[in-house]
């Protein structure tokens, strides 16, 4: 640990006591106050076509103030403790100021904890920066070696420690602590006019050994691209899909999962309306789930940053909707218990009803006898791109394969899955008796992107899925 | 460029005009139409409506007609485009230039801007290979540009636009 850091560990150990001092004095002007402060300390290295775009470690600390007052919220940020007290008053003052209604925040009961997420082997703090980049260089050299036709490859690298100390005028006072790391890894492949891209993503909130042995998966990346140059382009048309368990976390995180975000639905009462709680999504088998309760994944931690413990929201129950994600405003406004899902990417923002672990229960079905039956379908694996818009989403495979009477057949590229979530949740036809936690999510909402999370899942057979790829015009 | 109607130069001036006010004194740069972005692959060059550029323009082999790092690109659609709607079999790609724009790692923002209704669908991305969408309609609405703080009333990017015209 340097010297900055320990000065720092010990400026965030002194602003505890006075946090909670100056929620005790200004807490009574408002409804609800809290402050949160946070440490941080990271890394970051982007490789373009094997040359350093980005090489930079940092670390900070800064603050965000919340008041609440009759329904209204003050909100005030700042990277120096000497202006927390002025931070304070303004958001104080511009809670006062908007609040003209009821302040209906979900009750939680105030807690004092330290809480550290443990690693199970090396904290990234203790590699050198040198060691993270030969690591990076060693995987964009393996990027580039599988094929001439490689034309360019990225390797992205990021970690982050974070301590997080939250104080409110309820007398919670939390210090949380994490480390999150992640790497994302793509190969564009060219020959003539067509061009192919493979993209691989990992990431660990337990040790940094978990991106050190990544040489198969990350060849994987260009091969794929570089083996789908030859491919034929898959036959747009509507087919029986069989998808792997890392689309069908992509799938229930952002095509359904958003939905259940209760922000989303308070300010959209047509959404409100079609997530409306007993409405039945899919079949009986069907069970989906979210919590940072789980420990070990992406989207884990003790609290959330109101202070709500993690839990397990059970959002579809046999087919049918019975929960929903909630901050404590959120909540309370809907008269429903909060679940602990109130995140902010950094103390620039404010916390928004976020997922954290979203999965689809494993099923019964052997995966083999997903395909059994299937005439002509596809078998989707991985995810390239995709696109979400309210209920439609679409989503391009990593790699593809024709079912023909029952069995894999040849490989397709070009795959776009593409629907309306709702009719995809009602046409799943079986859920495989796998299961796989994808650990590479990065959650965007509001301007927060890059938020961890963890999905995961089976591999689903799904009916009636619109496959194709070539865009509606060809204006380019 | 050549075959803009009289309300495509319309909303360009007015996207222009806000742009510029907007970006002016900051670390963003507007660049009108003509400007040429490359796509380093396919090795490719493209003509959006109006860009947005953070910092100093990244040109690629330092050629200055060549522009990497548009963060922002608008594109106002030449024909009537039906809306988005959850009733449709699946969710189609608005233009072919979008769908090469999207490998451009810098770019955040792609707005298509609509020139028979009063219609911006704004592309955001969310994720480096997740995008979302959210859709304007109506002149009292204002188009918010996460990226470069703008707001932008859909009464001036429609300014003087005549919706009667044909295109």
């Amino acid at each position: 640990m340097g010297g900055g850091t320990k000065a720092m560990t010990d400026t965030i150990d002194q602003a505890k006591t006075r946090m909670q001092e100056l929620c005790d004095r200004w807490g009574p002007r408002v409804d609800y106050l809290a402050i949160r402060l946070e440490q941080s300390e990271g890394t970051d290295i982007l490789l373009r076509g094997g040359a350093v775009e980005t090489l930079s470690e940092a670390i900070a600390i800064g603050g965000h103030v919340r008041a609440c007052y009759r329904g209204g919220w003050g909100f005030a940020s700042f990277n120096d403790l000497d202006s927390l007290t002025l931070c304070i008053e303004s958001a104080v003052a511009a809670a006062r100021l908007v609040g003209d209604d009821e302040t209906r925040l979900a009750a939680i009961d105030p807690v004092q904890i330290t809480q550290r997420l443990p690693l199970t082997g090396t904290d990234p703090r203790a590699i050198p920066l040198a060691r993270k980049k030969v690591l990076c260089s060693h995987y964009a050299d393996l990027l580039q070696g599988v094929d001439p036709r490689i034309a360019t490859t990225s390797v992205r690298y990021a970690d982050v420690a974070q301590r997080v100390l939250l104080a409110t005028s309820e007398g919670t006072l939390i210090d949380q602590a994490w480390s999150d790391m992640e790497m994302r890894f793509a190969a564009t492949a060219r020959d003539g006019n067509t061009v192919q891209t493979g993209r691989e993503t990992t990431g660990s909130r337990n040790a940094y050994e978990d991106l050190d042995h990544l040489d198969p998966q990350v060849m994987g990346a260009a091969q794929r691209a570089v083996a789908a140059l030859d491919l034929p382009p898959v036959k747009g048309a509507t087919y029986d899909v069989v998808i792997d368990p890392i689309l069908t976390g992509l799938f229930v995180h952002e095509a359904f999962g958003h939905l259940s975000e209760a922000d989303m639905a308070y300010e959209n009462p047509d959404l409100l309306e079609a997530m409306s709680m007993g409405r039945r999504f899919g079949p009986d088998t069907l069970q989906i789930f979210d919590g940072a309760a789980p420990q070990g994944h992406r989207g884990s931690y003790g609290y959330d940053d109101e202070g709500t413990p993690a839990t397990t929201t059970q959002l579809i129950q046999d087919g049918v909707l019975v929960g929903r994600l909630h901050s404590r405003e959120t909540a309370g406004k809907l008269n429903e218990a909060p679940t602990g899902n109130a995140r902010c990417l950094n103390y620039h923002y404010s916390p928004l009803v976020r997922m954290t672990n979203t999965w689809i229960e494993r099923g019964t079905t052997p995966v083999d006898n997903l395909f059994a039956d299937i005439k002509q379908g596809v078998y989707a694996r991985n995810w390239l791109e995709g696109m979400t818009n309210g209920e439609m989403f679409t989503f391009t495979a990593g790699e593809a394969w024709m079912i023909r009477n029952g069995k894999l057949a040849e490989p397709v590229r070009d795959v776009t899955l593409s629907g309306n979530v709702f009719r995809t949740l009602a046409d799943i036809e079986a859920i495989g008796d796998d299961f796989y936690w994808d650990e590479s999510g990065g959650c965007g909402k509001g301007g927060q992107n890059g938020l961890p999370v963890g999905c995961g899942g089976p591999s689903l057979r799904i009916r009636n899925v619109v496959v194709g790829g070539e865009a509606a015009d060809g204006n380019e | 460029m050549s075959d803009s109607s009289v309300n495509q130069g319309r909303i360009l001036r007015n996207l222009m005009r806000l742009m510029d006010v907007t970006c002016r004194n900051s670390l963003y740069e507007v660049l009108p139409r003509g400007v040429q972005v490359w796509l380093p692959e396919p090795s490719l060059g493209v003509y959006p409506d109006l860009m947005v550029v953070s910092g100093a323009p990244l040109l690629h082999d330092g050629q200055e007609d060549k522009v990497l790092n548009p963060c922002v690109m608008f594109e106002i659609l030449s024909k009537p485009t039906p809306g988005y709607s959850p009733e449709a079999l699946a969710l189609t790609e608005r233009s072919g230039l979008f769908r090469l724009c999207r490998e451009i790692p810098y770019l955040q923002e792609y707005v298509f801007v609509h020139q028979t209704e009063a219609r911006v669908e704004q592309f955001y991305r969310a994720e480096e290979s997740l995008w979302g969408m959210t859709t304007q309609t109506g002149l009292d609405r204002v188009v918010e540009l996460a990226i470069t703080n703008a707001r932008l009333p859909m009464m001036d990017i429609y300014a003087q636009v005549d919706f009667s015209l044909l295109v």
